[in-house]
C-alpha cells in the first residue's frame, strides 16, 4: 500500500477517533475525553499535512507511477507548475480542500477558548473533515498507483500553467473551508441555545468572506487574461457556484450585526450560515461531478452519490436542530423605525439572498428542465443579465441609503440634510453622462454610482469632524481603528461601487471588432491606431509559439508593441491556446487576441473595455475593507485605548 | 424632476433604435461545437461558420426573432442560450420575481413589528473583549 494513502487512512481513523472522544466528552462532560479528542485532531492534521507534502514531492520528482501525477504533470513542466499541479485535478483539489479545513481547525484550536461551544464546533467541523477524508480514502484517492511506470506524464493543461491559476483554487478553498467553520459555529450556538456564537463567529465570517472575494477575483482575472475570449465572467455553473456562498455570506455579515444589537434574526442567521455551507458543498460537487456541463468542470466522476447525500444531510440536520431548539430561536423584534440602519440591512439581505436564490435557480435549472421537459436547457448570460441587473442597481442605491441611516432611528431633518448632496450628485452624474451621449443603462449606472459614492465620502468627512470633537487629540487613524468595523465596511462598499461601475462600463460601453490586417497595414480603433508588423516564431522544449507584432499608437506616440500569441504545446494532446496581450491605460484596457494568419494577413479580435481595471481595483479595495474590519482587538487596544484613556484623563 | 425623467426616456428611445448586428444575436445562442459557451465567447471553427450564417440572415433582411427561429430549426432548441418565456420555462423567468415578492412581504411583516430592545452598537461591541461579551 502506498505511503500517502496510508497517511490518509491514519488521518481518517484519527478523525473518527476525535469524533468519538468529542461526542462522549460532551455527553459525559469529561475534560479528559475532550483533551483526547483534541490530540486525535492534531494527529489527523499532521497526517493530512504529511500526505499533502508527499503528493507535492511526487510531482517534483516526476513519480509517474502515481496516476494523479501522470495525469497532470510531465518532465517538461516547470518546477513551479509541478507544485500547483497538486490542485489541477479533482482528487488533488479535494486533498487541498481537506488540508485547508484542517488548517482552519488548527487555527481555531490555537486561537479560541476551549469551552463547551468550542467542543461542539470541533465535533461538527471534524464530522465535515471526516466526510472529505472518507472521499479521499475511497472514491477520490490521489495516491492511486498505475501498476507500471510510464516514461512521461500527460502534462498539465496549458490554461492552468499561469500564476492566476496557481492562486485561484487555494484562495477559493480558503473561503470554502472557512464556511464549514462558520456553519459549525452556528449549529453549535443553536445546540447550546447560546448567542455567544455570534461574537465568536464574526472574525471567521469576515476572514472566510475575504478569501471567497479573493477566490472569485483570481478566477475572473484568470478568465480575462488566460482564456482569451475577452471577458471575465460568463455565468458558467462553476463560476456561479463560487458566487453563491459569497452572496449569502455577505448577507450574514450584515444580519449578524442585528443579532448583536437587537438579539433578533436568530433563525435567519442560522439559515444563512447553513445555506452558505450548502452552496459550498454544491460548488465543490458541481465542479467535480460533471452533472451540469461547464467548461471549468473536471469532468464526469463517481462523486455524485456522496455529495448528494451530504447536501441532503446538512439540510435535514439543520432543520432538525432548528426544530429541537425552536424556543431559543424565537427572536426579538428588530426595528424601532423604518428609517434606520437595521431596516436597510433587512433590504440588503433581501437583495443578496434573492440574488443568490436566482443564480442558484439558473444554475440548477438545466437539471430541472431535464426532469420536466426531457432535455437540459442551457442557461446563458442573457437570463442572468436580465434578472440580476435590476437587483444590482437596487443594491447600489441601497449602499448609499444605508450609510445615511443611523442605528435605531433617523431624524428626518438630519436625513434630508445627509441626502441633499448625494441627490445633487445623482443629477450631476445623469446630466454629464447624457451630455456625453452614453447609453441609458450607463447613465443610470453612473447616476446611482455617484449617489452612493457621495453618501460614503460625505459620511467620512462628517464622521471625521464629529469624532474630532468627541475624541479631541486622538489622531484620525486611531479613530478609524477604533471604529474599524464601520470603516472596514465603508471601504468594502467603496470597492463594491468600483466593481459595479467597472462592470457597467464594460457591459454598456465596450468596443469590439474582428479585424484582418495585412503586414504594415494601419487600423484606427477608438483613440488608438494599430499597425500590424508581422509574425515571430519561437520553439522551446515545452511549446511552439507564434507571436503577432502589433504596434499600438495614440496621438502619434508609440505606446507598446503588443505580442498576442498562439501557442501549441508539445505534451498531452498538443493543445493550442491563445495568449492575449493587454495594454492598460487606467481605467481602460486595449485587449488583442491573435486568431490566426494566412499569407501576409493576420486576424485579430480587438477590444477596448473602458473601465475593466476598476473591477480589479474594486476587488482589492473590497478585500482591504475586510482586512481592516478584521484587525484584532488586542492589536488596537494597545495602540488606541491606552492613548484614548490618557486623552480623556 | 418630471422633465428630467422625460428627457431620460426620450434619450433611451433615440439611443435604442439601431440596425440589427451580429452582436445582437450571438449573445442569445450557444455554439454547437459542444463547448457549452455562448456564441460570442467561442472562437472555434463551428462558431465562425455560425457567425457567417447569422450575418447572411441579417443581410437577407430577417429580424431578430426570425433569425433565432431559423437557428432553432437548424440546430434544435439546445442552441438557445435564453430559454423561451413559455411552457415549463415560465418558472425560470418568473421565479426571481416570486422570490423578491415573498421576501418583500416578509420584510414588510418584520418592519411592522416594533417591540424591540437595544443591546449595543455593533461598531462598539467589536472593541469589547470576547470574554466580556460572552458573559
Amino acid at each position: 500500500m502506498e505511503l500517502g494513502y496510508i497517511s490518509i487512512l491514519i488521518a481518517l481513523i484519527s478523525s473518527l477517533t476525535s469524533l468519538y472522544y468529542y461526542y462522549f466528552g460532551i455527553k459525559n462532560k469529561s475534560p479528559t475525553m475532550l483533551k483526547n479528542g483534541e490530540k486525535s485532531i492534531y494527529i489527523a492534521i499532521a497526517f493530512i499535512a504529511f500526505s499533502s507534502i508527499l503528493l507535492i514531492y511526487y510531482f517534483i520528482t516526476d513519480s509517474f507511477w502515481i496516476e494523479y501525477v501522470a495525469s497532470y504533470s510531465s518532465k517538461e513542466l516547470p518546477a513551479f507548475y509541478k507544485i500547483t499541479a497538486f490542485w489541477a485535478g479533482s482528487n488533488g483539489s479535494l486533498l487541498l480542500w481537506t488540508l485547508i479545513l484542517s488548517c482552519y481547525i488548527f487555527a481555531y484550536l490555537r486561537i479560541e477558548r476551549k469551552d463547551l461551544l468550542s467542543a461542539y464546533v470541533m465535533l461538527i467541523s471534524m464530522a465535515v473533515m471526516t466526510f472529505f477524508l472518507f472521499l479521499l480514502a475511497t472514491v477520490s484517492n490521489p495516491f492511486q498507483e498505475m501498476g507500471f511506470i510510464p516514461s512521461n506524464g500527460l502534462g498539465l493543461n496549458p490554461l492552468l500553467q499561469t500564476p492566476e491559476m496557481a492562486v485561484h483554487p487555494p484562495t477559493l478553498f480558503l473561503g470554502y473551508a472557512g464556511s464549514a467553520l462558520v456553519f459549525s459555529l452556528a449549529i453549535s450556538g443553536i445546540l447550546l441555545s447560546d448567542d455567544r456564537w455570534v461574537f465568536r463567529a464574526r472574525k471567521w465570517i469576515v476572514f472566510t468572506w475575504i478569501w471567497l472575494t479573493q477566490g472569485i477575483f483570481w478566477g475572473a482575472v484568470w478568465a480575462y487574461r488566460v482564456l482569451g475570449w475577452g471577458g471575465y465572467w460568463a455565468w458558467d455553473p462553476v463560476e456561479n457556484s463560487s458566487l453563491l456562498p459569497w452572496l449569502t455570506l455577505s448577507a450574514l455579515m450584515h444580519s449578524i450585526m442585528i443579532q448583536e444589537a437587537r438579539k433578533g434574526m436568530k433563525l435567519w442567521n442560522i439559515l444563512l450560515a447553513s445555506i452558505t455551507f450548502e452552496f459550498v458543498i454544491l460548488g465543490t460537487f458541481i465542479t467535480r461531478s460533471g452533472i451540469i456541463s461547464s467548461v471549468h468542470a473536471f469532468g464526469q466522476s463517481n462523486l455524485t452519490p456522496p455529495f448528494m447525500l451530504m447536501l441532503v444531510f446538512v439540510g435535514i440536520f439543520t432543520l432538525i436542530v432548528i426544530f429541537a431548539r425552536k424556543d431559543y430561536i424565537k427572536s426579538q423584534d428588530i426595528v424601532e423605525s423604518v428609517a434606520s440602519k437595521e431596516a436597510t440591512f433587512l433590504f440588503n439581505n433581501l437583495i443578496l439572498v434573492a440574488s443568490s436564490l436566482t443564480v442558484f435557480w439558473g444554475t440548477i435549472f438545466p437539471l430541472v428542465s431535464e426532469g420536466i421537459a426531457g432535455y437540459k436547457v442551457t442557461i446563458g448570460p442573457p437570463f442572468y443579465n436580465q434578472v440580476i441587473t435590476p437587483l444590482a442597481f437596487l443594491l447600489v442605491v441601497l449602499l448609499g441609503f444605508c450609510i445615511a441611516f443611523p442605528w435605531r432611528r433617523a431624524n428626518s431633518k438630519e436625513l434630508i440634510r445627509r441626502l441633499r448632496l448625494p441627490a445633487l450628485a445623482f443629477f450631476v452624474g445623469a446630466s454629464l453622462s447624457m451630455a456625453f451621449q452614453l447609453k441609458i443603462e450607463l447613465i443610470l449606472a453612473l447616476s446611482v454610482f455617484m449617489f452612493s459614492l457621495t453618501t460614503h465620502l460625505q459620511q467620512y468627512i462628517q464622521d471625521t469632524s464629529k469624532f474630532r470633537e468627541e475624541y479631541k487629540r486622538l489622531s484620525s487613524i486611531k479613530i478609524l481603528l477604533r471604529r474599524r468595523r464601520r470603516y472596514g465596511g465603508y471601504t468594502a462598499h467603496l470597492g463594491l461601487l468600483l466593481i459595479f461601475i467597472g462592470i457597467a462600463g464594460g457591459v454598456y460601453s465596450q468596443s469590439y471588432e474582428n479585424v484582418a490586417m495585412k503586414v504594415n497595414e494601419k487600423m484606427e480603433f477608438g483613440d488608438y491606431v494599430l499597425v500590424y508588423r508581422g509574425i515571430d516564431f519561437k520553439d522551446t522544449r515545452l511549446k511552439t509559439s507564434w507571436y503577432a507584432h502589433v504596434e499600438l499608437w495614440k496621438d502619434g506616440k508609440l505606446l507598446k508593441i503588443m505580442k498576442p500569441a498562439i501557442e501549441r504545446y508539445k505534451s498531452g494532446n498538443g493543445e493550442e491556446i491563445r495568449r492575449v496581450d493587454i495594454f492598460t491605460e487606467l481605467p481602460k484596457d486595449v485587449y488583442i487576441i491573435f486568431s490566426g494568419a494566412t499569407g501576409d494577413t493576420a486576424f485579430f479580435d480587438v477590444k477596448i473595455d473602458p473601465a475593466i481595471n476598476l473591477i480589479w481595483v474594486g476587488c482589492w479595495v473590497l478585500t482591504a475593507g475586510g482586512i481592516f474590519a478584521l484587525i484584532p482587538r488586542r492589536v488596537v487596544s494597545q495602540f488606541v485605548f491606552k492613548v484614548e484613556s490618557e486623552v480623556k484623563a | 424632476m418630471r422633465s428630467f425623467f422625460a428627457l431620460i426616456i426620450l434619450y433611451s428611445i433615440i439611443s435604442g433604435s439601431s440596425a440589427l448586428s451580429l452582436n445582437d444575436i450571438q449573445g442569445d445562442v450557444i455554439c454547437t461545437c459542444g463547448c457549452g459557451k455562448i456564441l460570442e465567447n467561442c472562437d472555434c471553427g463551428t462558431a465562425e461558420s455560425m457567425r457567417e450564417e447569422i450575418n447572411s440572415m441579417i443581410l437577407s433582411g430577417k429580424n431578430r426573432q426570425e433569425i433565432i427561429k431559423e437557428l432553432q430549426s437548424m440546430y434544435g432548441r439546445e442552441v438557445l442560450a435564453n430559454p423561451p418565456k413559455e411552457g415549463v420555462f415560465i418558472g425560470l423567468w418568473y421565479y426571481p420575481v416570486f422570490v423578491v415578492l415573498i421576501g418583500a412581504i416578509i420584510v414588510y411583516a418584520i418592519l411592522k413589528r416594533r417591540d424591540t430592545e437595544w443591546y449595543g452598537d455593533p461598531d462598539e461591541t467589536i472593541n469589547q473583549d470576547e470574554f466580556e461579551l460572552e458573559h
